[in-house]
This record gives structure tokens, sequence and C-alpha cells, in this order.
């Protein structure tokens, strides 16, 4: 028993000594592992970026830790703004503001789409000047709020959401609305007829007349072909026994398979999390 | 009626190895694409860091204008910078451009340190600024080196095992290499002025 305990260990062993203390997930804006700011300040950041980010597209994520367990402050600020993707995805507008309490080191990070506008040596000032100052004194809300606004007053305006009704284009939002809807009649469909295999013969009709249609190289259509087979095969099947389960206890079917009308989402204004930006090493650290 | 029976075996027989084949193909398809994906990957992944290391490149006679009035006793780093610098701009492939900027690297690094004697360069707002535009890239190269090597181990476990190991032979791809790290390379200097 203690051998495999120790075979287990030493199995995971590699994964957890890779996985280093990344805060999981954001909580915000905001990340305040280390607990150093204060309430107000975390509010104050909160709607001061998330205004940011609805205006402009630009993400900033404010975040403190404890200690950097023994990592560069580089590597760590590059691996954090992988993991969690900050600023837009293509555009890679995002700005990682890193402390790290026990180090008394702090980072810098800036998204490929603001290197621009965030030079390494304007990221170098603002921590020399307006915030080093101030963390010397202890005072890290003072510190975190002089640092974000001097970082939003440099990419302020780099990126300035353009006006995208352009004629003939389609919103990609509608395409995906248009999309959920039609599987949701196709369920509807598929889910009442006792069948389970007519999905897939559909699925795969729709690969043949799509393929044809674009004139695909025969391997790439009799691969689609074959997924959406497949994938029509067990959407059909899913949706059927679904029904039927739903039908059978009497309840009402899931709105996936046409059996109620639309909950509709609650979105309210504030963090919906980040884009998927990337950087690449870019930013200037500092200490105090 | 014997022979009939054979017939029909045998066109059933040709049907199974026609399906057999296409199901091959089908996998040799992707399999291919894949790997020419991934090859695609790495080389895109190689642009970036030329692009840092030109980046750098173009960094350093900005900073040599910039402390070489205070250095006057250092000329021979300077020396070294500038011979380093012709060599990788005259680099052709990629593995003379690999040495050459491990060139530039070392004579950068000695520069930094010879700097640190010279405390009246720390006021100097323009040296300020080129250190920090310096040390960003050096981190910039060190992070985009890690991901190079990064795609280069997938592509590498994927040329290199079994059932690919078949098709890439077959389709000529071969092992690529990574960047061996100097010792400390993988980490930017710390520029303290």
């Amino acid at each position: 028993m203690q051998r495999v305990a120790l075979f287990a260990a030493l199995i995971a062993a590699p994964f957890f000594a890779h996985a280093q203390a990344l805060p999981a997930v954001p909580q915000g804006y905001v990340t305040d592992a280390a607990q150093v700011l204060s309430a107000d300040t975390r509010a104050l950041l909160e709607t001061r970026l998330a205004t940011l980010d609805a205006s402009t597209t630009e993400q900033i994520a404010v975040v403190t830790v404890p200690s950097l367990e023994g990592d560069y402050i580089e590597h760590y600020a590059t691996q954090l703004f992988e993991k969690w993707g900050i600023g837009e995805a293509k555009k890679d507008t995002g700005v990682l503001l890193l402390l790290a309490i026990a180090e008394r080191e702090l980072r810098i990070e800036v998204g490929y789409g603001l290197e621009g506008a965030l030079p390494d040596s304007v990221a170098d000032r603002i921590i020399r000047n307006d915030m080093t100052p101030l963390l010397k004194e202890g005072n890290y809300d003072g510190a975190v709020i002089a640092g974000v606004e001097s970082i939003i007053a440099a990419i302020q305006g780099e990126y300035v959401a353009p006006p995208q009704v352009d004629a003939g284009s389609i919103d990609p939002m509608a395409l995906v609305a248009f999309g959920i809807f039609a599987l949701q009649w196709v369920a509807a469909i598929l889910g009442r007829t006792k069948s389970w295999w007519l999905g897939g013969i559909i699925g795969g009709a729709i690969g043949v007349v799509v393929s044809s249609f674009f004139g695909w190289w025969i391997m790439g259509g009799a691969i689609l072909t074959l997924n959406l087979f497949i994938f029509g095969l067990v959407f059909d099947y899913l949706v059927s026994s679904t029904f039927k389960d739903a039908i059978s206890h009497g309840s009402n079917p899931p709105w996936w398979t046409g059996g109620g009308g639309f909950g509709g989402s609650s979105h309210s204004g504030g963090f919906g999390g980040f884009g998927g930006g990337m950087s690449g090493g870019g930013g200037a650290s500092g200490r105090w | 009626m014997n022979t009939s029976l054979f017939k029909r075996g045998l066109g059933r027989m040709a049907l199974i190895i026609i399906a057999a084949l296409i199901v091959v193909a089908l996998y040799a398809g992707s399999v291919y694409n894949g790997l020419v994906r991934t090859n695609e990957g790495v080389d895109a992944q190689w642009a970036q860091v030329e692009t840092q290391y030109q980046r750098r490149f173009d960094l350093i006679p900005n900073l040599v204008a910039s402390v070489q009035g205070v250095m006057r006793q250092e000329q021979e780093v300077f020396g070294a910078i500038a011979e380093a610098r012709t060599r990788y701009a005259g680099a052709q492939t990629t593995n003379e451009k690999v040495a050459a900027a491990g060139q530039v690297e070392s004579a950068l690094a000695r520069l930094l340190v010879v700097m640190e004697n010279y405390p009246q360069l720390r006021s100097v707002e323009t040296v300020q600024s080129l250190m920090a535009e310096i040390a960003g890239t050096e981190n910039r190269i060190s992070t985009e080196r890690g991901r190079y090597n990064e795609m280069v181990r997938d592509y590498n476990v994927s040329v290199k095992t079994f059932p690919r190991s078949l098709m890439a032979g077959l389709f000529g791809f071969g092992p690529r290499t990574m960047f061996e790290a100097a010792t400390g390379a993988d980490v930017a200097p710390k520029v303290q002025l």
C-alpha cells in the first residue's frame, strides 16, 4: 500500500513541480491574492478597468501574490498572462500589473498589441517614478492606483473600438445566434422522431452537399462528411433519448430539444472574463 | 459454380482492400497535414525569435552612442560588440545566426557589467530608457526562445513516435534542433542601474 502511494507520488511529482502556484482563476480585473489592497481600492479599480475594457477593449489585470515561490517575476508574469489570456484574442491588447509582496518585486507585462503604446522604457518609468516611491512607504493602494492611471494614460486611444457597421458584413454574434437557433430547430424535430439514425444521414448529406458545393479536395470532403455523419448520429441519439426521458418523467424537455422557450441570459456589466490575449515578455520589472 | 463463388470472394476481397487503402490514405493525409501545420508553426515561432534579435541589434548602436563618451577606457568592449554585430548582419543560415546572436549576447552582457562601474550613467534619462528597452528585449528573446523550444519539442515528438514516424520519413520531415540553453540564458539579465 505504501509502495503504491510512493509510486503514485513519483508519477505525480513532475506535474506538481511544473505547476507553479499561479492564481487559478481571475477574481475580476483585480486579483488581490496577497490581500494588500483595501476594499475601496478594489472597487474603484474594478469600475475604472471595466469602463476601459468597455470603451477600448483594452484589459488591465492587477494581481498581487504573496510570493513567487522561487520563480523569476518575468517568467511568472508571462506564464500568468498566457494562462489567463489578458486582452482581446486577436489584438493582444492586455496589460498585467503584478506585485510579489515577499520578494518586493513588481512587473508591468505588456501584451503584443500594446507594445507600441506602452514601450518598455515607459513601463520602467511608471514603475520607478509613480509606483516605487509609494511602495517603499508601504502604500500599496496608492501605488497600484497611480500605476493603473499611468498605464491607462499611456495606452488610451491606442485601440479605439472602430465603428464596425460596414455594409455587407455579418455580425458574428448574429451568426452564432442563428446557429444555435438552427441547431435547436433540428433538435426539436430529431428529438420527436423515434429514430436515432436520421441525424447521421442528415449530417452525412450536409457534408456531401457542402463539400461538393465548395469543391474541396476529396479527402477534406470525405473527412467532413464522416465527421458530420458521426456528429449527427450522436446528436440525434442524445436529443432523442433526452426527449424520451423527459416525456416519460412527465417533465418539460430541456430547452435545447425545443421543449420550452428561451430562458434569456443575464449579463450585467463589469468583469466578463479575459479575452485570450498573449504577451511576448515585453514590459519592465522593478523592486522596492 | 466453384469458380463463381471464388470470383465473388475475390470481388469481396478487392472491396475490402480498396476500403483499407482509402482509410490508410485518409490517415496519411491527416498526418501529413498535421506535420505541415506544426512545421509551419515552428517556422513562424523562429521568425518571432529573429524579430527580437533584430530589435536587440537595432538598440545596441543607440546604447553604445549614449555611453561611449563616458566610457572612454572601454574600447575593447565596444570593439567586441561591433564585431559581433557585423557577424550577425552577415549571417546567412539559421545556425550562423544563432551563433552570431550568442556572440552579440555575451558582448552586450560584458558591456552591461562594465557599465556598473560608471554610476554617473544612472542619472542619464536616455541611458535609463535604453537599459529598460534592452532588458525588455532580452526578456522577450528568452520568452520567444522558450516558446520556440516548446514547439520544436512537440514537433519532434510527432516526428519520432511510432506510427507517424513512418509517414514523417516518407514525406521527408526530419527532427529539428532546439536552442541549447546556455547556463542562465533562459533568464533575462537583471539590469540594476
